[in-house]
Protein backbone atom coordinates (compact mmCIF):
# COMPACT_ATOMS: atom_id res chain seq x y z
CA UNK A 1 0.00 0.00 0.00
CA UNK A 2 1.46 3.49 -1.03
CA UNK A 3 2.07 5.77 2.05
CA UNK A 4 -0.42 8.16 1.26
CA UNK A 5 -3.19 5.29 1.03
CA UNK A 6 -1.74 4.05 4.21
CA UNK A 7 -2.47 7.82 5.40
CA UNK A 8 -6.18 8.39 4.19
CA UNK A 9 -6.78 4.47 5.28
CA UNK A 10 -5.58 5.61 9.19
CA UNK A 11 -7.32 8.62 8.96
CA UNK A 12 -10.53 6.53 8.25
CA UNK A 13 -9.51 3.78 10.94
CA UNK A 14 -8.90 6.35 13.43
CA UNK A 15 -11.99 5.80 16.57
CA UNK A 16 -15.07 8.43 15.66
CA UNK A 17 -15.80 11.31 18.01
CA UNK A 18 -18.86 11.62 19.41
CA UNK A 19 -21.81 13.17 18.18
CA UNK A 20 -21.72 16.14 20.68
CA UNK A 21 -17.87 17.17 19.96
CA UNK A 22 -18.63 17.27 16.29
CA UNK A 23 -21.61 19.26 16.85
CA UNK A 24 -20.29 21.70 19.38
CA UNK A 25 -16.61 22.67 17.09
CA UNK A 26 -19.08 22.92 13.95
CA UNK A 27 -20.95 25.48 16.04
CA UNK A 28 -17.81 27.20 17.02
CA UNK A 29 -17.85 28.97 13.22
CA UNK A 30 -21.20 28.86 12.72
CA UNK A 31 -22.54 32.77 13.03
CA UNK A 32 -26.09 32.03 14.13
CA UNK A 33 -25.09 29.64 16.93
CA UNK A 34 -24.71 31.20 20.36
CA UNK A 35 -22.96 30.16 23.64
CA UNK A 36 -26.62 29.06 24.98
CA UNK A 37 -27.09 26.74 21.82
CA UNK A 38 -23.58 24.86 22.63
CA UNK A 39 -24.77 24.47 26.22
CA UNK A 40 -27.67 23.00 25.09
CA UNK A 41 -25.49 20.58 23.10
CA UNK A 42 -23.60 19.63 25.95
CA UNK A 43 -26.83 18.55 28.46
CA UNK A 44 -28.29 16.47 25.49
CA UNK A 45 -25.20 14.09 26.61
CA UNK A 46 -25.39 12.70 29.32
CA UNK A 47 -22.02 11.59 29.77
CA UNK A 48 -20.68 14.62 28.49
CA UNK A 49 -22.93 16.86 31.47
CA UNK A 50 -21.49 14.46 33.83
CA UNK A 51 -18.03 14.78 33.14
CA UNK A 52 -18.26 18.66 32.70
CA UNK A 53 -19.72 18.90 35.87
CA UNK A 54 -17.31 16.43 37.81
CA UNK A 55 -14.56 19.48 36.13
CA UNK A 56 -16.79 22.24 37.59
CA UNK A 57 -17.55 20.80 40.63
CA UNK A 58 -13.93 19.80 41.49
CA UNK A 59 -11.98 21.22 44.78
CA UNK A 60 -9.67 23.24 41.66
CA UNK A 61 -12.50 25.60 41.34
CA UNK A 62 -13.07 26.64 44.85
CA UNK A 63 -16.71 27.49 44.26
CA UNK A 64 -17.68 25.94 47.61
CA UNK A 65 -20.75 23.97 46.47
CA UNK A 66 -21.76 21.70 43.81
CA UNK A 67 -23.60 22.58 40.76
CA UNK A 68 -26.22 19.71 39.28
CA UNK A 69 -26.62 21.69 35.53
CA UNK A 70 -24.79 23.25 33.16
CA UNK A 71 -26.38 26.76 33.08
CA UNK A 72 -26.12 26.81 36.78
CA UNK A 73 -22.41 26.62 36.31
CA UNK A 74 -22.71 28.37 33.12
CA UNK A 75 -23.91 31.44 35.19
CA UNK A 76 -20.70 30.77 38.07
CA UNK A 77 -17.98 30.14 35.30
CA UNK A 78 -19.35 31.65 32.28
CA UNK A 79 -20.71 30.28 29.00
CA UNK A 80 -17.29 30.38 27.38
CA UNK A 81 -15.10 28.74 29.99
CA UNK A 82 -17.69 26.14 30.33
CA UNK A 83 -17.59 25.41 26.53
CA UNK A 84 -13.58 25.02 26.83
CA UNK A 85 -14.35 22.67 29.26
CA UNK A 86 -16.51 20.77 27.48
CA UNK A 87 -14.57 20.35 24.00
CA UNK A 88 -11.45 19.85 26.33
CA UNK A 89 -13.42 16.67 27.97
CA UNK A 90 -14.27 15.49 24.53
CA UNK A 91 -10.48 14.83 23.74
CA UNK A 92 -9.37 13.83 27.17
CA UNK A 93 -9.89 9.67 25.92
CA UNK A 94 -9.07 10.66 22.39
CA UNK A 95 -5.26 12.11 23.21
CA UNK A 96 -4.49 10.03 26.19
CA UNK A 97 -2.54 7.72 24.29
CA UNK A 98 1.40 7.56 23.70
CA UNK A 99 3.04 9.02 20.26
CA UNK A 100 5.52 6.31 19.79
CA UNK A 101 6.48 7.79 16.33
CA UNK A 102 7.20 10.79 18.19
CA UNK A 103 9.09 9.45 21.15
CA UNK A 104 5.74 11.17 23.04
CA UNK A 105 4.65 9.67 26.13
CA UNK A 106 0.75 8.89 27.03
CA UNK A 107 -0.47 12.33 28.08
CA UNK A 108 2.09 14.81 26.61
CA UNK A 109 -0.67 15.45 23.57
CA UNK A 110 -2.93 15.95 25.86
CA UNK A 111 -1.25 18.70 27.78
CA UNK A 112 0.82 19.63 24.87
CA UNK A 113 -2.63 20.55 23.35
CA UNK A 114 -4.51 21.77 26.21
CA UNK A 115 -1.81 24.03 26.46
CA UNK A 116 -2.52 25.31 23.43
CA UNK A 117 -5.41 26.08 23.23
CA UNK A 118 -5.90 27.74 26.43
CA UNK A 119 -2.96 30.11 24.92
CA UNK A 120 -4.75 30.56 21.67
CA UNK A 121 -7.55 31.73 23.43
CA UNK A 122 -5.55 33.97 25.54
CA UNK A 123 -3.91 35.54 22.14
CA UNK A 124 -7.37 35.72 20.32
CA UNK A 125 -8.78 38.99 21.70
CA UNK A 126 -5.25 40.69 21.19
CA UNK A 127 -5.78 39.78 17.48
CA UNK A 128 -5.89 43.02 14.93
CA UNK A 129 -8.44 40.58 12.79
CA UNK A 130 -10.71 39.88 15.77
CA UNK A 131 -10.51 36.05 15.91
CA UNK A 132 -13.27 34.60 18.36
CA UNK A 133 -11.63 32.87 21.16
CA UNK A 134 -13.72 29.91 21.16
CA UNK A 135 -12.86 29.39 17.75
CA UNK A 136 -8.63 29.88 18.66
CA UNK A 137 -9.38 27.75 22.07
CA UNK A 138 -10.69 24.88 19.88
CA UNK A 139 -8.59 24.84 16.65
CA UNK A 140 -5.67 25.21 19.28
CA UNK A 141 -7.06 21.60 20.84
CA UNK A 142 -7.36 20.12 17.68
CA UNK A 143 -4.28 21.46 16.09
CA UNK A 144 -1.67 18.36 16.41
CA UNK A 145 -4.65 15.99 15.67
CA UNK A 146 -2.81 14.47 12.51
CA UNK A 147 0.11 13.27 15.16
CA UNK A 148 -2.24 10.81 16.06
CA UNK A 149 -2.24 8.98 12.82
CA UNK A 150 1.19 10.16 11.83
CA UNK A 151 2.82 8.27 14.58
CA UNK A 152 0.97 4.89 14.11
CA UNK A 153 2.46 5.14 10.47
CA UNK A 154 6.02 6.72 11.55
CA UNK A 155 6.81 3.88 14.26
CA UNK A 156 6.93 0.89 11.34
CA UNK A 157 10.06 3.43 9.63
CA UNK A 158 11.82 3.41 13.19
CA UNK A 159 10.00 6.87 13.89
CA UNK A 160 11.34 10.73 14.73
CA UNK A 161 15.13 10.25 16.15
CA UNK A 162 17.21 13.51 17.67
CA UNK A 163 20.19 11.47 15.16
CA UNK A 164 17.95 12.31 12.12
CA UNK A 165 17.91 15.92 12.91
CA UNK A 166 21.44 16.86 14.26
CA UNK A 167 23.19 14.36 11.31
CA UNK A 168 20.11 15.10 8.92
CA UNK A 169 20.45 18.88 9.09
CA UNK A 170 16.93 18.66 9.02
CA UNK A 171 15.44 22.36 10.53
CA UNK A 172 12.14 22.09 11.66
CA UNK A 173 9.87 18.74 12.50
CA UNK A 174 7.65 18.93 9.46
CA UNK A 175 10.82 18.26 7.27
CA UNK A 176 11.56 15.62 8.91
CA UNK A 177 7.96 13.66 9.22
CA UNK A 178 7.92 14.41 5.04
CA UNK A 179 10.99 12.77 4.84
CA UNK A 180 10.07 9.39 6.85
CA UNK A 181 6.14 9.18 5.42
CA UNK A 182 6.15 11.35 2.23
CA UNK A 183 3.53 13.56 4.42
CA UNK A 184 3.38 15.83 7.50
CA UNK A 185 1.16 16.25 10.55
CA UNK A 186 -0.46 19.35 9.26
CA UNK A 187 -1.77 18.12 6.06
CA UNK A 188 -3.10 14.72 7.35
CA UNK A 189 -4.79 17.03 10.44
CA UNK A 190 -6.21 18.78 7.58
CA UNK A 191 -7.32 14.88 5.92
CA UNK A 192 -8.84 14.45 9.26
CA UNK A 193 -10.86 17.61 9.46
CA UNK A 194 -12.53 17.25 6.00
CA UNK A 195 -13.26 13.55 6.90
CA UNK A 196 -15.16 15.17 9.81
CA UNK A 197 -16.79 17.49 8.30
CA UNK A 198 -14.87 20.21 10.48
CA UNK A 199 -15.78 23.88 10.15
CA UNK A 200 -13.12 25.47 7.04
CA UNK A 201 -11.82 27.56 10.01
CA UNK A 202 -11.00 24.44 12.31
CA UNK A 203 -9.00 22.87 8.98
CA UNK A 204 -7.26 26.06 8.58
CA UNK A 205 -6.06 26.26 12.20
CA UNK A 206 -4.97 22.62 12.19
CA UNK A 207 -2.99 22.49 8.63
CA UNK A 208 -1.75 26.04 8.80
CA UNK A 209 -0.30 26.12 12.50
CA UNK A 210 3.25 26.04 11.68
CA UNK A 211 3.04 28.06 8.54
CA UNK A 212 0.21 30.81 9.34
CA UNK A 213 0.94 32.98 6.30
CA UNK A 214 0.09 29.95 3.88
CA UNK A 215 -3.66 30.34 5.64
CA UNK A 216 -6.70 31.50 3.46
CA UNK A 217 -6.65 35.16 4.24
CA UNK A 218 -9.80 34.89 6.38
CA UNK A 219 -8.79 32.37 8.88
CA UNK A 220 -4.85 33.74 8.68
CA UNK A 221 -5.03 35.71 12.14
CA UNK A 222 -6.61 32.25 13.72
CA UNK A 223 -3.59 30.24 12.16
CA UNK A 224 -1.13 32.90 14.03
CA UNK A 225 -2.91 32.83 17.36
CA UNK A 226 -2.28 28.45 16.93
CA UNK A 227 0.49 29.18 15.62
CA UNK A 228 2.12 31.10 18.40
CA UNK A 229 -0.43 29.45 21.87
CA UNK A 230 2.17 25.70 20.03
CA UNK A 231 5.02 27.85 20.88
CA UNK A 232 4.04 28.80 24.28
CA UNK A 233 2.99 25.65 25.02
CA UNK A 234 6.55 23.98 23.90
CA UNK A 235 8.34 27.22 26.48
CA UNK A 236 6.65 25.75 29.46
CA UNK A 237 7.33 22.14 28.72
CA UNK A 238 4.39 20.83 27.22
CA UNK A 239 5.87 19.02 24.20
CA UNK A 240 4.76 15.95 22.44
CA UNK A 241 8.36 14.13 22.34
CA UNK A 242 11.39 14.63 20.22
CA UNK A 243 9.98 16.94 17.68
CA UNK A 244 10.00 19.48 20.63
CA UNK A 245 10.79 22.99 19.62
CA UNK A 246 12.27 22.18 15.97
CA UNK A 247 9.49 25.21 15.31
CA UNK A 248 10.44 27.85 12.97
CA UNK A 249 8.54 30.88 14.43
CA UNK A 250 6.94 33.58 11.42
CA UNK A 251 8.12 36.65 12.49
CA UNK A 252 5.11 38.15 11.21
CA UNK A 253 3.33 37.62 13.64
CA UNK A 254 3.12 40.74 15.21
CA UNK A 255 1.35 41.86 11.72
CA UNK A 256 -1.53 40.13 13.42
CA UNK A 257 -0.98 39.75 17.25
CA UNK A 258 0.69 42.61 17.99
CA UNK A 259 3.07 41.66 21.13
CA UNK A 260 5.69 42.89 23.51
CA UNK A 261 7.35 41.19 25.48
CA UNK A 262 6.01 42.15 28.91
CA UNK A 263 2.28 41.81 27.33
CA UNK A 264 3.76 38.00 26.45
CA UNK A 265 4.72 36.98 29.71
CA UNK A 266 1.51 38.21 31.07
CA UNK A 267 -0.48 35.94 28.34
CA UNK A 268 2.65 33.38 29.56
CA UNK A 269 1.27 33.85 33.24
CA UNK A 270 -2.36 33.93 32.26
CA UNK A 271 -2.23 30.82 30.47
CA UNK A 272 -0.38 29.02 32.72
CA UNK A 273 -2.94 29.39 35.58
CA UNK A 274 -5.75 27.83 33.64
CA UNK A 275 -3.96 25.37 32.22
CA UNK A 276 -2.71 24.16 35.82
CA UNK A 277 -6.42 24.90 37.10
CA UNK A 278 -7.54 22.93 34.44
CA UNK A 279 -5.16 19.64 34.30
CA UNK A 280 -5.93 19.68 38.44
CA UNK A 281 -10.04 19.76 37.98
CA UNK A 282 -9.95 17.40 35.10
CA UNK A 283 -7.31 15.09 36.95
CA UNK A 284 -10.54 14.88 39.62
CA UNK B 1 12.65 9.83 48.01
CA UNK B 2 12.26 12.17 45.28
CA UNK B 3 10.37 16.02 46.22
CA UNK B 4 8.74 17.76 42.94
CA UNK B 5 10.03 20.92 42.26
CA UNK B 6 7.73 22.85 40.40
CA UNK B 7 7.29 26.45 38.47
CA UNK B 8 8.26 28.96 40.89
CA UNK B 9 8.85 27.05 44.02
CA UNK B 10 12.08 26.74 45.66
CA UNK B 11 13.94 24.10 47.80
CA UNK B 12 17.29 24.39 50.02
CA UNK B 13 19.15 20.42 50.08
CA UNK B 14 21.85 19.34 52.42
CA UNK B 15 23.70 21.33 55.66
CA UNK B 16 21.20 22.06 58.49
CA UNK B 17 18.00 21.70 56.06
CA UNK B 18 19.33 17.84 55.66
CA UNK B 19 20.14 16.14 52.39
CA UNK B 20 16.97 15.11 50.04
CA UNK B 21 16.74 14.80 46.36
CA UNK B 22 14.20 17.49 43.82
CA UNK B 23 13.42 17.11 40.38
CA UNK B 24 12.20 19.88 37.92
CA UNK B 25 10.06 17.95 34.92
CA UNK B 26 10.03 19.13 31.56
CA UNK B 27 12.07 22.48 32.24
CA UNK B 28 11.13 23.91 28.81
CA UNK B 29 12.07 27.57 27.77
CA UNK B 30 11.61 28.12 31.73
CA UNK B 31 15.04 27.92 33.72
CA UNK B 32 16.24 25.59 37.34
CA UNK B 33 18.36 28.40 38.95
CA UNK B 34 20.81 26.29 41.02
CA UNK B 35 23.00 28.01 43.94
CA UNK B 36 25.53 25.42 45.94
CA UNK B 37 27.48 26.56 48.39
CA UNK B 38 30.43 23.39 48.17
CA UNK B 39 31.76 24.40 51.59
CA UNK B 40 28.70 24.71 53.56
CA UNK B 41 27.62 21.01 51.06
CA UNK B 42 24.11 23.00 50.73
CA UNK B 43 22.47 23.55 47.25
CA UNK B 44 19.36 25.61 46.94
CA UNK B 45 16.89 25.70 43.43
CA UNK B 46 14.65 28.44 42.01
CA UNK B 47 12.32 27.17 39.34
CA UNK B 48 12.22 30.38 37.21
CA UNK B 49 9.10 31.25 34.87
CA UNK B 50 8.87 34.48 33.60
CA UNK B 51 12.14 37.15 33.06
CA UNK B 52 10.21 39.97 35.23
CA UNK B 53 7.57 40.25 37.71
CA UNK B 54 6.43 43.99 36.86
CA UNK B 55 3.28 43.20 35.14
CA UNK B 56 2.02 41.31 38.33
CA UNK B 57 2.69 43.92 40.53
CA UNK B 58 2.54 43.28 44.07
CA UNK B 59 0.78 39.42 43.07
CA UNK B 60 4.20 38.64 42.23
CA UNK B 61 5.28 38.77 46.23
CA UNK B 62 3.81 35.64 46.70
CA UNK B 63 6.13 33.58 44.03
CA UNK B 64 9.39 35.80 43.91
CA UNK B 65 11.14 32.30 42.73
CA UNK B 66 8.92 32.57 39.55
CA UNK B 67 10.27 35.75 38.39
CA UNK B 68 14.19 36.21 37.31
CA UNK B 69 14.82 39.67 38.15
CA UNK B 70 13.77 38.35 42.07
CA UNK B 71 14.88 34.54 42.34
CA UNK B 72 18.23 35.11 43.37
CA UNK B 73 17.51 37.43 45.98
CA UNK B 74 14.72 35.15 47.36
CA UNK B 75 16.58 32.35 47.22
CA UNK B 76 19.84 33.42 48.63
CA UNK B 77 17.90 34.33 51.76
CA UNK B 78 15.97 31.11 51.62
CA UNK B 79 19.55 29.29 51.91
CA UNK B 80 20.88 31.33 55.00
CA UNK B 81 20.01 29.83 57.78
CA UNK B 82 20.87 26.35 56.16
CA UNK B 83 24.33 28.15 55.07
CA UNK B 84 24.96 30.30 58.29
CA UNK B 85 25.87 32.96 55.89
CA UNK B 86 23.26 35.79 54.78
CA UNK B 87 25.22 37.09 51.92
CA UNK B 88 26.54 35.48 48.26
CA UNK B 89 29.92 35.10 49.33
CA UNK B 90 31.41 31.60 48.07
CA UNK B 91 28.30 30.49 46.28
CA UNK B 92 28.53 29.54 42.85
CA UNK B 93 25.62 29.15 39.92
CA UNK B 94 24.06 26.67 37.99
CA UNK B 95 21.45 26.78 35.08
CA UNK B 96 19.51 24.65 33.80
CA UNK B 97 16.81 24.79 30.45
CA UNK B 98 15.84 27.80 29.07
CA UNK B 99 14.67 25.79 25.68
CA UNK B 100 14.97 27.51 22.66
CA UNK B 101 14.02 26.93 18.59
CA UNK B 102 16.57 29.34 16.89
CA UNK B 103 15.76 32.25 15.34
CA UNK B 104 13.01 33.92 17.54
CA UNK B 105 12.14 37.40 17.79
CA UNK B 106 13.39 38.71 21.37
CA UNK B 107 9.83 39.38 22.75
CA UNK B 108 8.96 35.66 21.96
CA UNK B 109 12.05 34.44 23.22
CA UNK B 110 10.79 33.55 26.86
CA UNK B 111 14.61 31.32 27.57
CA UNK B 112 16.95 33.31 26.46
CA UNK B 113 15.41 36.55 28.44
CA UNK B 114 15.09 34.74 31.61
CA UNK B 115 18.86 33.47 31.37
CA UNK B 116 19.70 36.86 30.37
CA UNK B 117 18.13 38.42 33.12
CA UNK B 118 19.31 35.74 35.90
CA UNK B 119 23.04 36.28 34.49
CA UNK B 120 22.18 40.10 35.17
CA UNK B 121 20.82 39.44 38.56
CA UNK B 122 23.71 36.83 39.34
CA UNK B 123 26.52 39.61 38.54
CA UNK B 124 24.93 41.87 40.78
CA UNK B 125 25.58 39.49 43.95
CA UNK B 126 28.64 38.75 42.22
CA UNK B 127 27.86 35.25 41.85
CA UNK B 128 30.04 33.55 39.07
CA UNK B 129 27.80 30.64 37.02
CA UNK B 130 29.53 27.78 37.52
CA UNK B 131 28.14 25.49 34.57
CA UNK B 132 25.25 26.23 32.38
CA UNK B 133 23.37 23.41 30.35
CA UNK B 134 20.68 26.64 28.28
CA UNK B 135 19.58 26.57 24.99
CA UNK B 136 18.75 24.76 21.87
CA UNK B 137 15.66 22.20 21.06
CA UNK B 138 15.76 20.17 25.08
CA UNK B 139 12.71 19.63 27.27
CA UNK B 140 15.19 18.68 30.08
CA UNK B 141 14.18 17.17 33.36
CA UNK B 142 16.58 18.49 36.20
CA UNK B 143 17.83 16.35 39.54
CA UNK B 144 19.49 17.85 42.50
CA UNK B 145 21.06 16.22 45.88
CA UNK B 146 24.40 16.88 47.63
CA UNK B 147 25.66 14.12 46.95
CA UNK B 148 24.68 13.72 43.33
CA UNK B 149 25.49 17.51 41.87
CA UNK B 150 22.84 18.42 39.25
CA UNK B 151 22.06 15.89 36.84
CA UNK B 152 19.80 16.51 33.74
CA UNK B 153 18.14 14.27 31.50
CA UNK B 154 16.22 15.02 28.56
CA UNK B 155 14.39 12.99 25.95
CA UNK B 156 16.37 10.90 23.37
CA UNK B 157 19.73 12.30 25.47
CA UNK B 158 19.70 10.31 28.49
CA UNK B 159 20.99 11.62 32.17
CA UNK B 160 23.89 13.48 32.43
CA UNK B 161 26.06 15.16 35.25
CA UNK B 162 26.11 19.05 35.16
CA UNK B 163 27.48 19.74 38.13
CA UNK B 164 29.28 18.00 40.84
CA UNK B 165 30.39 19.51 43.75
CA UNK B 166 33.88 18.73 43.52
CA UNK B 167 34.42 18.70 39.79
CA UNK B 168 32.17 21.35 38.14
CA UNK B 169 32.02 21.38 34.33
CA UNK B 170 31.53 24.15 32.55
CA UNK B 171 30.48 24.91 29.20
CA UNK B 172 27.33 25.39 27.35
CA UNK B 173 26.47 22.15 26.81
CA UNK B 174 24.03 21.84 23.61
Amino acid sequence: MSVLKSIVQAVRDLPPLSASCLELMRMFDDPSASLTDMARVVERDPQLTANVLRVVNSPAFGFGHSFNAIDRAVTFMGEQRIMSLAIGMCFNDFYAEALPGYGGAAGELWSHCLFTAVAARELAPLSVAGVAPGLAYTGGMLHDIGKLVLSMLMVKKGGISLPAFEEGDVKSALELEKLIMDGDHCEVGRALAKEWRLPEALGAAIGFHHAPAGAPTQWRALAYCVHVGNLMAMQQGAGTGLDYMRYPVDADFEAFIPLDGERYDALHTAAAREYVQMTKAMAG
Amino acid sequence: MEKILRSGGMAVTGGAAGAERYVAQRVGSRVVLVLVDPLANVLGAAFVGMPASAALGKQAERFPALFADRAVDALVLRMAPSRKEVDGGGLMAVLVGGAGCGDVPEALDLGGRIVGRLREELAAWDIAVAAADVGGPLNRTVCLDPDCGVRVAAPGKGERQVFGPLSPITGDGR
